[in-house]
């Protein structure tokens, strides 16, 4: 690089060993870690938190787990009444099926209907899955 | 250079401040100019000189002697290096266009040529600069330059090549010497 035209100030690197020499007097050095407590200590210290973890999950069990077991007869009927009120579109889901519109015509049709006869489900069954498929 | 038993023993026992000044005395230069090589600039490498020997002195006590004293100062001095080059084009970004000024070192006298080529150089991304400084000022082989940069030789090869060519397009030279 001196050779290109990277030049340095007039005796720098004298000046700058001995500047640089000064950092040990300035600045302080960072000691070395220190070695880690023997295994055994460890050990216990990490026996004795799995054993608080298993007592803490015996004594207070999950909220969630304690409801998923409940059946649908344990409910009170407002409950269920709440419930349904928060979720709408448990009450009517077709609303929020895309139908297409040909098809929800057909089944308005089968609406009107007081007694389904097992004969036309299956007739119509059979002219129309064949374009579902 | 093969550096004395001596200095690993002062390690050990940890006599640092012979084992430090003894490492000021044997690398300052060598490391100067290998920061300037990355920096270019007198101001800028004199400074990253000054923090790589307080870093060195900082861990010294940490280093466990596994490599040479002067390739972990090299490395030490090569981050540094390009923590600076990061820095510095951050302001130049945010200040305007990146605009390497060489001219303006005094302590710089090369060529015209010299001068375009590291203009040229100022606008590659950071890893191909490195890379390409480091041959074109150093002759640094591939795999030394694999060590130092944590990086393995085929993609060193890929970004000095395609260094290369962007400078030959820049400068619109058929080939760099």
């Amino acid at each position: 690089m001196k050779e290109q035209g990277f030049k340095i100030p007039e005796d720098y690197f004298q000046a700058k060993v001995k500047s640089l020499q000064e950092i040990a007097q300035t600045v302080e050095s960072e000691k070395p870690e220190l070695s880690s407590p023997p295994k055994s200590n460890k050990a216990w210290y990490w026996l004795s938190a799995a054993a608080a973890l298993i007592l803490a999950f015996f004594l207070f069990p999950n909220e969630q787990n304690r409801d998923a077991n409940i059946s649908f007869s344990d409910l009170q009927e407002e409950q269920v009444i709440e419930f349904l009120n928060e979720d709408p579109n448990a009450l009517h889901p077709e609303v929020f099926l895309e139908i297409p519109l040909e098809i929800s015509d057909e089944l308005s049709d089968f609406e009107e209907l007081e007694i389904l006869d097992e004969s036309a489900i299956e007739n119509y069954l059979n002219d129309h899955t064949i374009e579902y498929l | 250079m093969q550096e004395p038993q001596s200095w690993k023993d002062d390690l050990k026992e940890g006599r640092l401040e012979p084992l430090f000044s003894a490492l000021v005395e044997s690398y300052t230069e060598r490391l100067y100019w290998h920061i300037r090589s990355i920096l270019l600039r007198h101001d800028w490498a004199d400074d990253v000189l000054q923090e790589t020997f307080i870093r060195t002195w900082k861990s010294l006590a940490k280093f466990r002697g596994e490599s040479a004293f002067y390739t972990w100062m090299y490395r030490i001095a090569t981050n540094e290096a390009l923590g600076h080059l990061k820095k510095e084009k951050r302001f130049q970004l945010s200040e305007g266009p990146l605009d390497f000024k060489l001219s303006a070192d005094p302590y710089f006298d090369g060529d015209e040529a010299l001068k375009q080529l590291m203009a040229a150089v100022a606008e590659l991304p950071d890893k191909q600069q490195t890379v390409f400084k480091l041959k074109y000022f150093q002759k640094m082989p591939f795999k030394e330059m694999s060590e130092l940069l944590e990086t393995s030789v085929g993609a060193l090869k890929a970004s000095y090549h395609h260094a290369n060519e962007k400078i030959k397009q820049g400068l619109n030279l058929k080939d760099i010497d």
